[in-house]
């Protein structure tokens, strides 16, 4: 029995989402036809994040990730620049390299042995005499990614006719440099990867670090209460607080400065931001000055997402629709003192990682609104989207779709337009611009 | 030596010869006491197993080639928990609190402790035990999830009892494989 017959899938994925009722068709987060189109849709079209500079700085250095379910390899070349290649050797198909990361000057296929050099050229091939003229090995390297850097994040897209970085960050520039550039020397990552699996679609873990600043206060009770000495989280403060977003990326926010430093529960860490912040206000302004540190929280569509201030960073690899593997690193500033970097580096270990007493309760959550999906009647329903959709504001500052009050649905409507325009759109001419942008092609900071 | 100093990079003895069969009795008994403690969610009990001094710690694993030159990264840098007797009582008091949503039912745990070895070490009052440990944990329907890792431990005799002192913890994964690690390994 074809099921589709008696519940047809839109061909408009817009009618999945429902901006102006604030809803979301749950079947989003199940549909393997879904997955198989936001995979070629989304995400063979997108910048990935790969590294930061800090983790690949040497010649040879690589790491090994994935851009969809694309395994990539990034390393740096004896230029200095960083190269992004598929994983996969075009003899047979195995993957080069199954290091998580390391240093080398080639990448050898387990198979027949053919060797890869660091700009992914088929370099030889174990006894290759017996080829006898059969290969041109020149036609036969790695499968190449476009790279592109903003402010030390090192990004990559297979894709030839997508707009350049700075064009696909857009206005969230100006969001984004109060991460990466609030203090001179910006960032760095501190070692180690951490991964866990989660059995949710890859979608809750963004959403819910792009606006669902509501959560915080009943998951999270306890785990905050345990890190700020038995304090819950402070009041929800809905004035002088906002959902920013732009091209589908998204950051809510407080302008208290501090509250999200907090979490951290190391008040050296919260003295040496106070201690930098009016350097910060001439870097960024007065108004992200106030912003950055505060109560927040943020994603870069497709699958990225920090804590700006507690120093989690991380992506959501899908792994299809019912499964992820979330990585996470901790970042600082570069030129901090290395006791602050440590205490930074603590704090988010016992807050937002697989053992932090606030990660902890999150996994849970998403892999409960996934797996019920699986009832056929359960996946006929819609999901509430619909908090503070009223709220649009126009603000003089902050730049993009910008909605009034944090505690809120915005970012996460915003999110799936995105979603829905692209995985809609044949060409990029197809997908819409959904704000008038401040910055295009200038800087933000 | 001042046994009560705080190291972020808690080390680890040499160990000497193997222990005495007695003791090796001892800490054996002493493992598995612990390890209902840890299944019955006794964790006010367990707690007092520690000393003041404890340090608790999971590094990460990474895939490296064996061939890798470069250094691998610092253990401590990036690990799961490199805990000290105030980060463990805050865990407990959490898991007691009631308000752990995802405790709540609270899963079935077994710690099946396996593979001990005990062994002297230059102090006379601390032993060094290495243990293996398969965990077994379910909740809700038929999800259940087993979690193998080894154990390094330092155990020391005090007046009245055995303490733990130091407790590193292999996983034997290359990432988390349950959605939390809400418990103590």
């Amino acid at each position: 029995m074809d099921m589709r017959a008696l519940r047809p899938f839109p061909a408009d994925y817009h009618d999945y989402v429902n901006t102006e009722e604030g809803w979301v068709d749950r079947r989003i987060f199940w549909e393997e036809e879904i997955y198989q189109q936001e995979l070629e849709k989304i995400f063979a079209r997108s910048w990935h994040f790969i590294a930061h500079d800090s983790q690949i700085s040497k010649t040879g250095d690589f790491v090994t990730t994935y851009m969809g379910e694309d395994g990539v390899i990034g390393v740096r070349d004896k230029g200095g620049q960083v190269r992004v290649f598929l994983n996969s050797c075009p003899h047979r198909g195995n993957k080069v390299c199954y290091a998580d990361s390391g240093n080398s000057k080639n990448f050898t296929c387990n198979y027949h042995g053919w060797a890869f050099g660091m700009d992914g050229s088929l370099l030889g091939i174990h006894n290759e005499h017996i080829y006898e003229g059969d290969i041109n090995k020149a036609d036969w390297g790695l499968r190449e990614a476009r790279v592109s850097t903003y402010k030390g994040l090192v990004f990559a897209n297979f894709d030839v006719e997508a707009p350049e970085l700075d064009d696909w960050l857009g206005d969230y520039r100006w969001y984004l440099d109060m991460l990466l550039d609030n203090e001179e020397g910006g960032i760095e990552f501190l070692p180690g990867t951490i991964k866990s699996y989660v059995n949710a679609n890859w979608k809750f873990g963004v959403e819910n670090f792009i606006g669902d600043s509501l959560h915080a206060m009943w998951t999270h009770d306890s785990g905050a209460k345990a890190m700020m000495g038995g304090e819950p989280f402070p009041p929800a403060d809905q004035t002088d607080s906002y959902h920013g977003s732009a091209n589908g990326h998204g950051w809510e926010f407080g302008t208290d400065g501090i509250a999200d430093i907090a979490i951290l529960g190391q008040p050296e860490v919260i003295e040496y931001y106070e201690s930098i912040r009016p350097k910060m206000r001439e870097r960024l302004g007065e108004m992200r000055a106030k912003i950055f540190g505060s109560l927040a929280s943020a994603s870069m569509f497709p699958n990225i997402s920090f804590l700006p201030g507690l120093g989690t960073f991380r992506v959501w690899l899908p792994r299809g629709p019912r499964k992820m593997e979330l990585r996470i690193w901790t970042i600082v500033n570069k030129n901090m003192p290395d006791r602050i970097k440590q205490l930074i580096n603590k704090g988010t270990m016992l807050t937002f990682a697989p053992g932090g007493t606030l990660e902890m309760d999150d996994g849970e959550n998403w892999e409960g609104n996934t797996q019920t999906n699986k009832g056929v009647i359960t996946r006929q329903g819609k999901l509430h989207y619909g908090c503070g959709t009223a709220s649009r504001i126009d603000h003089p500052e902050i730049p993009g779709i910008v909605h009034h009050g944090q505690y809120n649905d915005a970012n996460q409507l915003a999110f799936y337009q995105r979603w829905a325009d692209l995985m809609n759109a044949d060409s990029w001419e197809d997908i819409p611009q959904r704000h008038e942008p401040r910055f295009a092609g200038k800087p933000t900071r | 030596m001042n046994k009560s100093v705080q190291h972020d990079h808690p080390q680890l003895p040499t160990e000497t010869e193997p222990s005495s069969e007695s003791v090796y009795l001892i800490l054996l008994r002493q493992l598995n006491y612990e390890a209902r403690l840890l299944d019955e969610l006794r964790h006010k009990e367990w707690l007092e197993l520690l000393s003041e001094d404890v340090a608790y710690w999971a590094p990460l694993a990474t895939r490296r080639l064996r061939n890798e030159k470069t250094p691998a990264a610092d253990p401590y840098s990036g690990f799961y928990f490199n805990d000290r007797k105030p980060h463990l009582r805050m865990r407990a008091t959490r898991l007691d609190s009631g308000m752990v949503w995802c405790e709540d039912p609270v899963n079935h745990v077994r710690h099946l402790v396996s593979n001990v070895e005990v062994f002297d070490t230059d102090d006379t009052d601390e032993v060094k035990v290495y243990s293996v440990v398969d965990l077994h944990r379910s909740r809700l329907d038929s999800k259940s999830k087993r979690i193998t890792y080894g154990r390094v431990d330092v155990w020391r005799q005090t007046d009245c009892q055995w303490l733990l002192t130091r407790r590193r913890i292999d996983f034997d994964h290359n990432g988390t494989i349950d959605s939390n690690l809400n418990l103590f390994f």
